[in-house]
């Protein structure tokens, strides 16, 4: 009787595997439609809502310099701006949240669309095949990671003499340009700081906890524990989890896909950026973007720091000449 | 480093392309509290040094791995002074080709105990080996097979081991398996009384694994066992439940806990000589500092309690120790 039961009670533990079992591409993409048109709504009301806040202000502005002594009006006028700024960052919020949800789907529908170019790969004589697999191609194209080329042209730069500069009309040019290239760069830096912060995070995080349960067993535990234990250990002494420095080759892992898109893209803002026809590690960047093999985490986030680190000096190198030209 | 790496390359493995060391010393001091159910009390202070030095290379098909670990550590009971010293070394090898990935392993253990009137010496011999087929992104059967020998005082005992499971991601930071495991014990009392009992284990375990800002794992087994003088099944469930955290970036919080549920009535008081899981509930939590790269500072509490099989006695132990630690994270 009490086998029976644990046997209910293992079936009903392992019911939720069930529900989280992974989803068709056409549920994800009604999904990611879905999120798009949540989103388009969101973006729409957070903009009128700005509208109408920015209207508000200027209102008690002028309300303040006309008539001064309305204090009442004035204080009315404050309150709903206070309600009226809320609803802003509500709506702001919103939008943050569906959109990290349009991410994680934009990720998943990626891996999809590879899985299914892979397998068509394999059949591509077929004229109906060629369509299907230029079809999912355009479609992985609308949900590979947001990362592009810098509108920067390092060269030129670098090259960039303010002494040079002959009239007003190229200082406002070039003025102008700097600008641009130093927001763009300075939202790049964001973007791979807070990536890189990520997956520094992870790699700290699953090195500390494997580290933590190694030293209390070797601390606390008797020996009859070890055999059961050993799969882990020896996949870890090996290299096989993912957060390790070993490369991985086509390793179950289902963010691999992502992530070696997200290492190529990165990949090429830093070959732009150090002004190089091909990447200096080019042998590992072949075989990752032939997907022979997988991008592990450490490596993934190595290559983060170089490009946070490039990216830095060109935002000083901006931030000087933008400096030197404003004071000339 | 560098140097012994490229001859260790040369010598053992030939055209790598990636080689580290990594290393790690720790050193604690504390106290431990026990209380027996008889009402039995006693407390010792102790102080323990543990270091570890591992070396790693991969190249285009897989890693090699050889590590050594070591322990010395005194206690200080009543104006006795126990002194110990752990010392395990192991060695792995993994090799991936396309959708498959063998693993071999190997280890050896020895733990000695020396006081004024005791000497013990315990050691234990693992050989283990694994494959893993990977069916898809997201799914990975995963076989495994390990021999153990290990002897304690005047006991000896041989396990074999072999299980199979699935391994599945769900999503990038989740994942899960479920595995059937069995295992045959052979244990040997070499003593005067000297007998030999054999048995078998037969189990179920559930997986899974979180990680990301924070990390939590959990493992649930169901294991029958059977064995001379017992009715199958005889059954225990084993947990294991473990979280973590890196809080504002040099703060860390980890917890461990282990609890093992038994029912025994099956066997008419017979109690088994092996059980392959401890027979010890316990929860340990580590909360550190790393006031310096690479350096920490932390502060570890423990709890454990051990039930004696064949006295239904049990002991609970409390400890609470301090120490610094040189890692690379």
């Amino acid at each position: 009787m009490i086998i029976y039961r644990k046997i209910l009670v293992l079936f009903v533990l392992l019911l939720p595997l069930g529900y989280a079992m992974p989803q068709s591409v056409e549920a994800l993409e009604s999904r990611f439609n879905a999120l798009q048109n949540r989103l388009s709504y969101e973006t729409r009301m957070h903009d009128s809502l700005n509208t109408l806040w920015n209207n508000r202000v200027k209102m008690i502005e002028r309300v303040k310099s006309d008539s001064p002594e309305n204090k009442t009006l004035v204080s009315s006028l404050m309150s709903g701006s206070v309600n009226l700024s809320k609803s802003v960052t509500a709506w702001g919020n919103k939008i943050e949240i569906t959109n990290r949800e349009c991410d994680k789907l934009k990720n998943q529908l990626y891996e999809k669309y590879t899985q299914m170019i892979e397998s068509l790969n394999n059949v591509k004589n077929d004229p109906a095949v060629k369509k299907q697999i230029v079809l999912y191609t355009e479609k992985r194209l609308s949900v590979s990671p947001s990362v592009s080329q810098l509108s920067v042209n390092p060269e030129k730069l670098i090259s960039l003499d303010i002494n040079r500069i002959k009239n007003s009309e190229e200082k406002q040019i070039y003025t102008e340009y700097l600008l641009v290239a130093r927001q763009e760069v300075s939202r790049e830096l964001d973007r791979v700081s807070a990536s890189y912060r990520e997956a520094d995070n992870i790699i700290r995080l699953e090195k500390k906890s494997r580290r933590f349960i190694e030293e209390t067993e070797f601390e606390n535990k008797a020996l009859y524990s070890q055999t059961r234990n050993s799969k882990s250990k020896a996949a870890y002494q090996s290299g096989q989890n993912p957060a390790d420095g070993a490369p991985h080759y086509n390793v179950g892992n289902a963010a691999s896909n992502t992530l070696n898109a997200q290492y190529i893209a990165h990949s090429m803002v830093l070959m732009q950026l150090n002004n190089q026809q091909k990447p200096s590690d080019s042998g590992k960047f072949e075989s990752i973007s032939k997907n022979n093999r997988n991008v592990s985490l450490i490596e993934y986030r190595d290559l983060l720091a170089k490009l946070r680190t490039r990216l830095q000096d060109y935002k000083t190198i901006l931030t000087h000449k933008y400096e030197q030209i404003i004071g000339k | 480093m560098r140097l012994i790496a490229a001859v260790i390359s040369l010598l053992f493995l030939q055209s790598y392309v990636y080689a580290q060391f990594s290393w790690n010393l720790s050193a604690n001091t504390g106290i431990v509290s026990n209380r027996d159910t008889l009402g039995y009390t006693s407390s010792n202070n102790f102080a323990a040094a543990e270091g570890s030095l591992q070396f790693q290379q991969s190249d285009t098909m897989g890693v090699f791995g050889i590590g050594v670990k070591m322990r010395p550590e005194v206690r200080n009971t009543e104006g006795n002074k126990l002194h110990s010293l752990k010392t395990k070394f192991s060695i792995s090898m993994l090799r991936e080709k396309e959708t498959l990935s063998l693993g071999v392993m190997g280890s050896g253990q020895r733990q000695v105990y020396n006081c004024a009137d005791i000497a013990l010496d315990y050691s234990l011999y693992s050989a283990m080996a694994f494959l893993t087929y990977y069916i898809d992104e997201h799914a990975s059967v995963i076989t495994e097979a390990a021999y153990s020998y290990q002897s304690i005082e005047q006991q000896d005992t041989k396990l074999l081991f072999l299980s199979t499971g699935l391994q599945k991601n769900y999503g990038e930071s989740f994942t899960a398996g479920l595995s059937l495991l069995a295992e045959q014990f052979d244990c040997t009392v070499t003593n005067l009384l000297g007998r030999t009992e054999r048995g078998i284990d037969l189990g179920i375990r559930l997986n899974f694994e979180y990680l990301k800002d924070f990390t939590v794992k959990g493992e649930l087994s169901y294991i029958f066992s059977s064995a001379e003088g017992t009715r199958f099944p005889e059954g225990r469930q084993c947990t294991r439940f473990m979280a973590g955290k890196i809080i504002a970036e040099d703060y860390s919080l980890f917890m461990l806990a282990d609890y093992t549920f038994m029912n025994l009535k099956n066997s008419g008081g017979h109690h088994f000589t092996y059980y392959s899981d401890d027979f010890e509930n316990n929860v340990y939590i580590k909360a550190a500092y790393e006031w310096m790269d690479n350096y920490s500072l932390f502060l570890k509490c423990g709890f454990s309690q051990i039930i004696f099989q064949n006295t239904d006695n049990s002991l609970q132990s409390w400890s609470i120790s301090l120490g610094c630690e040189l890692a690379e994270f």
